[in-house]
């Protein structure tokens, strides 16, 4: 029954151990009646008498060799809790013996990610295996292959543990006796790239690929390099070598990871159709949805397009991948997929459930493994979309019409509440990007390892010097090349002068922004410029209803989460100045005499309501509403919610 | 030269209200910036604070108006402002970090920030009548703001509570009263204080007061009454919590298995407590689990009807379940019929009280560890289960119940509800279907496409009347107590053998190094049917339709630390070898003192106060020169006078006191230090003066003994002299 699922070592283990007594049921009697135990080891009918290597209570009988040869079987067969289990027996058993401590920590390095745990098993077989096998150098090749394993785990922990420098030396160390693995160079490249020594590293990478190192993974490590070192055609061309590489190893090959590579690769260039194309292609692959990041940077490439259903589809899709194997680790992914649902949430006025979903996310421990974000790019990025998030609820607040003195108290304060925290936070982001990621680090549009969302960022660096951001930007302009991300750096600035009271720089700076932004792909910058410019305009202005409007067609709910009103006119023979003061309360304002607006119109009532409102639009008649309630606030309300809120299914994220 | 800098009068308690305001200051600094980081360095924000609290005292006893005052600080932050802008555009373009100004402006704000705000309050607490009142309800409100999370017993907020309680071996609830009660002295303590100092603009006159032996009577009184309002308010929670509240608390689900008792509330849920309530570490992989990723780990089952719920039954039934309390041993009989199943060991760590064990079914064998950390852990125990490893697809065709059953077992288990509208519905949903698996299957489909999850159901029904209807036959709003009981009801009206299963369930993909942390969220309550051949097997209802959530985050920072206890001992991995290791330091960690810690300190301050009093007293004794022996001597006698309750009054001459002291104790030394204040060169031997304090001390003496005894414990010549009275 369960053999039929142990791999071939399993059974190699099998036919190793010699059969023992019947464990399990002499384990669960042995600590109260020893005589009770089975005798026959053979015995069809004992269904606990066939899996040799979980049975424990022969463990006790076992030596602590048998007992690690055993552990490591069962690590191979993806049974580590098993494999835990008879290796700390063996420690029991033998506290001297360094493999039990050796297996341990790459239990821990691997299965677990507790590092500093792992660090301490590592350790403490490295000074076991001296005392037994004396100082290095050695002779005997065995104890070489032993020793550079230990070396290689002891340099992958400290990496984990961000002690680059500790990884590098116990590198140097594995180099200095002449061992050779074919994972050398890649891990030297990637820890010399995490110290930012990118020439070297794309000098060992290269040297590795020549030695014959580990092909796909050299490969996908020196097209990152290149891609870090600004040579983005020369990293594309390496990616699709590692992509062939992959696909030509069959169902062993890992394609998906180089294909998310290019994807970024393609991102950062600004080539949104093949980005979206590879990453598409890499969440469709088998071993797409072993890691969350192709399905996140499509996400996030969508809601930079306004794509809000895409975006939820895409996540949707990896939830359920990832649904399939349920012993995954939720922090894997859970908080990573709680802030961009959360934006996705923002972006269509389900703003209280964006606020729930940043707070998840901030509380979340992300484990980021060997990417390149970090918990520090979440944090920020995460507190930058609640604190926005906490603004647009205020607005939303601002728009409601209340109908009770009651309401409008909780309202205000909620208003107030929202506001200090939105303050408090922003202040905190702003003192994370200068202090935890060294002076903006980040601020290279669509930086792959950043989770911060480009086109409305410069509502959060408004609040720093004018003049200190100014000579930022100027210093990252003067390395970015990319004509794309010269709109973003100008918005940044303009909505900077905005802030610091400088209308006319401003208003030029943002409409530049507005007509430079591509068509279909900067939606999200082209509607957050809009919505600053609208703010330095008279709400009878036509511009202001140019603007209104496109944003109204385009993306509707942002439209109410910046606290702006639509301008609509209200038809005539109905009780206007009764209606009018309670729907421009809300997200409306009446405009006379302007002609191709939409229109609110009171109209007969199907009961029990009392009031009914239609909302209509020349030439778009998919925005046309009829609202019903009790009151004119409770219909204006509906209306608002109608029109400025995408309704989008409330899924958990893990 | 500046006479408005110049205090107008000499404040009593001045230093010791300072001294209290700044403590407050410092605990709030710390307080906050352990909930939500501060970004800057606590201690440093808390220097600011100090140092608004000192200038704005200082500047209140001058005669600076409340309105300069107030623009001063206004145009203090404007100039700062504009400093921090005229510095960002003039130097941080000199140096190769662009935001170096910008980044030491956020410290400075900061700090200017508390500064401010200190001194404001500081400011008011000098000028304006009635400021302290409103000081002290902010205070309570803040407290009440802090620890509201606690409410409902959502322990963790803030979460240092839940981390102090631990650190100190304490239960959570005392933790929380004894903050409260500490919070509460201290609070006490700032109004005693505040209402002893004269405000020198807010009062024309000084006010007068006096001070007796009666202080340390009632000070003893109320340091009693207090002890005795903390053990009362313990012990009547305590008793609500227990009796009232754990159901709530724990999703609906509580615990307990008192015969014809049911354990489980229909009303309402709290569901969402983060709470800690147990520790499982897995021995193996379970691969073969059929409920991936869930696990549920049975704690108790409820099979009889008491004709309106669900209730324990008694160990003449249901005698797969171990039914010890998690301090016991167990061993229990396998069922060799029931297959296929795996052996699956578990050790199990409490962390909240529980009245019995729970685990993986069947436990087997139940045996006692050695607790690791008898602070957190409540007990520690390991249970050998042979756990399903059959998939749910394989019972489709199997039999219900057991053959083996006598009568009287299978009647129990078939007890049905009176309500005829169970079975209608019941037949209504499994038409049609043969197999009694698939009927069961049916029967928790419908209940999941059709029944809405929500904590509070809010049925309006009575206590004795059937709780259960109004869900089914109602709105379909519940819990897992309403799905339960509503399957079990249908499920025996269509002669299933069916009954509740009560403890935890919990998701496996939350676990970590197979360590998985229970909160009380994770309590839960199932339907069980008895398939022949594989025994009970939850069928359990998953919701479409979610109004509340009751799943919460796990605290995976908790979990490691939980983890780490279980850990091997430095024994075998010696911290040593990874001392100079960077990384290992854990960045989130926070300090907190353990009992032996606080009881150091307490000891150092108690022994520090002590000193004081010895030096009161004795001082005088190696005073160098001939003044300043009389000197310390006269506060050597006066200081026994002031523990004695004879305290020398505000405004009162020096000699006036001397006059008014027993048997005029205190005049020839008052003489003494009069000589040395105003004599040009007074000739004084060391003798002399000597002399005149034994006698002093001679006299002092002749009062009763218990006098004595008291004013020697009595701590308030220290506390005068370290709040900055006089003798």
């Amino acid at each position: 029954m369960v053999t039929k699922f142990l791999s071939p070592l399993c059974a190699l283990a099998l036919l190793i151990a010699s059969f023992h007594p019947h464990a399990f049921a002499q384990e669960k009697k042995e600590p109260h009646n020893q005589e009770q135990t089975l005798d026959d080891p053979l015995d069809p009918f004992d269904i606990f008498g066939f899996d040799e290597l979980t049975t424990s209570a022969d463990d006790s009988n076992k030596s602590a060799e048998e007992l690690i040869r055993e552990a490591s079987l069962l690590l191979a067969t993806e049974r580590p809790l098993d494999a835990r289990t008879k290796l700390l027996k063996a420690i029991q058993k033998d506290p001297e013996e360094y493999k039990a401590y050796y297996l341990l920590a790459g239990y821990y390095l691997v299965h677990v990610g507790h590092f500093r745990l792992s660090l301490k098993y590592i350790k403490r077989a490295q000074e076991l295996f001296e005392k037994k096998n004396g100082k290095p150098p050695y002779s005997s090749h065995l104890l070489q292959l032993e020793h550079g394993n230990l070396l290689y785990y002891l340099s992958q922990i400290r990496l984990n543990l961000d002690n680059y420098q500790g990884a590098l030396d116990a590198l140097d160390l594995y180099a200095s006796y002449g061992y050779r693995g074919e994972w050398y160079s890649g891990s030297r490249s990637w820890i010399l790239m995490k110290l930012g020594k990118i020439q070297e590293a794309i000098r060992v990478a290269r040297q590795g690929l020549l030695a014959g190192s580990e092909t796909g993974r050299t490969l996908n490590m020196l097209g990152i390099l290149l891609s870090m070192d600004d040579q983005p055609q020369e990293s594309l061309e390496i990616f699709r070598q590692a992509i062939a590489y992959e696909f030509s190893q069959g169902t062993d090959g890992q394609p998906a990871t180089p294909l998310n590579n290019a994807g970024e690769v393609y991102k950062e260039i600004f080539d949104d159709v093949k980005s979206e194309s590879t990453f598409l292609r890499a969440t469709s692959l088998p071993d797409g949805c072993e890691h969350v990041l192709p399905s996140l940077n499509l996400t996030l490439l969508y809601i930079e397009q306004l794509k809000t259903d895409a975006a939820l589809s895409t996540l949707d899709a990896f939830q359920r991948c990832v649904a399939q194997f349920p012993l995954r680790n939720n922090e894997e992914h859970a908080a990573l997929v709680n802030l961009a649902r959360g934006r996705v949430d923002l972006h269509t006025g389900n703003v209280a459930r964006a606020i729930k979903r940043f707070e998840a996310a901030l509380q979340g421990t992300q484990w980021f493994g060997k990417i390149g974000t970090n918990q520090n790019d979440l944090q920020v990025a995460a507190t930058i979309s609640l604190a926005q998030a906490l603004l647009r609820q205020n607005n939303l607040l601002k728009l409601h019409v209340t109908t009770s003195w009651s309401e409008w108290l909780e309202a205000e304060r909620l208003r107030v509440e929202n506001s200090l925290r939105a303050w408090w936070l922003m202040r905190r982001a702003r003192q994370m990007l200068v202090d935890d990621l060294n002076d903006i680090e980040d601020l290279s549009i669509r930086n792959t390892d950043s989770l911060l969302e480009y086109p409305t960022l410069g509502e959060v660096l408004a609040g720093f010097s004018n003049s200190a951001l100014s000579r930022r930007i100027a210093a990252q302009r003067a390395k970015d090349s990319r004509a794309v991300a010269s709109n973003f750096y100008d918005a940044y600035l303009a909505e900077s002068d905005q802030s610091w009271l400088f209308p006319h720089k401003s208003q030029v700076g943002l409409d530049s922004v507005i007509e430079r932004g591509r068509e279909g792909f900067d939606v999200l910058l082209k509607v957050h410029a809009m919505l600053r410019r609208m703010e330095t305009l008279p709400p009878d202005s036509d511009r202001y209803r140019e603007l209104a409007y496109w944003i109204f067609y385009t993306a509707a709910p942002e439209l109410r989460n910046y606290g702006f009103q639509l301008p609509v006119t209200l038809e005539p023979g109905l009780a206007l100045t009764e209606y009018r003061s309670t729907i421009e309360a809300g997200p409306f304002r009446y405009l006379a005499s302007k002609g191709n607006l939409c229109a609110i119109a009171a109209v007969p009532v199907t009961a029990p309501a009392k009031v009914a409102l239609r909302f209509t639009c020349p030439g778009q008649s998919n925005k046309n509403r009829l609202a019903e309630g009790d009151t004119v606030a409770e219909a204006v309300n509906k209306l608002s919610d109608s029109l400025f809120r995408e309704e989008i299914r409330n899924v958990g994220a893990n | 030269m500046t006479p408005f800098l110049t205090p107008t009068v000499k404040i009593p308690w001045y230093r010791a209200v300072l001294i209290l305001r700044s403590l407050g200051v410092v605990l709030l600094v710390f307080l906050l910036n352990a909930m939500e980081p501060l970004g800057t360095s606590p201690t440093l924000v808390s220097l600011a604070g100090i140092a608004g609290i000192i200038m704005a005292s200082r500047l209140a006893q001058t005669r600076l108006t409340n309105v300069a005052f107030v623009v001063g600080f206004a145009l203090a932050a404007l100039a700062l402002s504009a400093l921090f802008g005229s510095l960002n555009y003039t130097i941080s373009g000199l140096t190769p970090a662009y935001f170096s100004i910008t980044r030491l402006q956020f410290h400075a704000q900061l700090c200017l920030l508390m500064l401010f705000i200190a001194a404001g309050a500081t400011w008011l607490f000098w000028r304006v009548r009635g400021a302290v009142t409103l000081e002290a309800i902010l205070i309570a409100a803040v407290a009440i703001l802090i620890f509201a999370g606690h409410r409902d017993y959502h322990f963790d907020r803030p979460k240092i509570i839940n981390s102090l309680a631990w650190g100190l071996g304490l239960p959570h609830l005392s933790m929380l009263i004894l903050i409260g009660s500490i919070l509460l002295t201290l609070t006490l303590c700032y109004l005693y204080f505040a209402s002893q100092a004269v405000r020198p603009r807010a009062d024309s006159t000084n006010i007068q007061f006096s001070r007796s032996r009666r202080n340390l009577i009632a000070s003893s009184l109320a340091i009693i009454l207090v002890g005795g309002i903390i053990y009362f308010v313990q012990t009547a929670l305590y008793a609500h919590y227990n009796a009232s509240m754990l159901a709530r608390v724990s999703n609906g689900v509580g615990m307990g298995e008192n015969l014809g008792v049911s354990p489980l509330t229909f009303q309402s849920a709290l569901g969402s407590t983060n709470q800690p309530a147990g520790l499982i570490r897995l021995e193996g992989d379970y691969s073969e689990n059929p409920f991936t990723p869930m696990l549920y780990l049975r704690e108790s089952a409820l099979s009889q009807f008491s004709g309106k719920e669900m209730v324990f039954a008694g160990r003449a039934f249901d005698t797969d379940l171990p039914g010890v309390s998690p301090h016991s041993t167990y061993t229990g009989k396998e069922d060799v019929d029931l297959a296929p199943r795996t052996p699956m060991v578990q050790s199990i760590y409490p962390l909240a009280d529980h009245d019995s064990a729970f685990a993986v079914d069947y436990p087997l064998s139940i045996v006692q560890l050695k607790n690791p950390n008898p602070s957190r852990f409540k007990s520690a125990y390991r249970a050998y289960s042979v756990a399903p490893a059959f998939p749910l697809s394989s019972l489709t065709k199997r039999a219900v119940g057991d053959p083996r059953w006598t009568p009287e077992i299978r009647a129990h288990y078939l007890q049905q509800h009176p309500d005829k509208r169970y079975k209608e519905l019941a037949l209504e949903i499994t038409k049609g279907i043969s197999e009694p698996v698939e009927k069961i299957n049916a029967i928790a489909n419908y209940l999941s496409r059709t029944a809405i999850y929500t904590l509070t159901p809010n049925h309006n029904v009575g206590q004795n009347e059937d709780q259960v209807a109004p869900f089914l036959f109602g709105d379909h709003r519940g819990y897992c107590v309403h799905f339960a009981h509503a399957i079990v009801f249908m499920l025996r009206a269509l002669d299933i053998p069916a009954r509740i299963g009560t403890g935890y369930l919990t998701d496996l993909s939350q676990a970590k190094d197979g360590h998985i942390l229970l909160r009380m969220s994770d309590r839960h309550a199932w339907a069980e049917a008895y398939i022949q051949n594989a025994g009970w097997v939850p069928f359990d209802v998953q919701p479409d339709q979610v109004e509340s959530h009751a799943d919460t985050q796990v605290d995976t920072k908790l979990l490691e630390d939980l983890m780490g206890s279980l850990e091997p001992g430095e024994e075998i991995l010696p911290s040593e070898s990874v001392k100079n290791e960077p990384g290992m330091e854990d960045p989130d960690s926070t300090w907190l003192p353990n009992s032996r810690v606080i009881a150091w300190v307490c000891a150092g301050i108690v022994f520090a106060l002590f000193i004081i009093k010895v030096f009161l007293r004795h001082g005088w004794r190696v005073a160098p020169t001939s003044r300043s022996k009389a000197r310390w001597g006269y506060i050597s006698v006066a200081s026994a006078l002031y523990d004695q309750g004879t305290i020398r009054a505000f405004g009162e001459t020096r000699q006036q006191f001397a006059a008014r002291s027993p048997n005029g104790v205190l005049i020839p030394l008052s003489t003494l230090i009069n000589m040395c204040a105003y004599a040009q060169s007074p000739h004084l031997s060391a003798h002399e003066v000597e002399a005149a304090i034994s006698a002093a001390h001679k006299q002092l003496a002749k009062t009763p003994w218990w006098r004595r005894a008291l004013s020697t414990l009595n701590p308030a010549s220290v506390a005068n002299i370290l709040g900055g009275g006089t003798w």
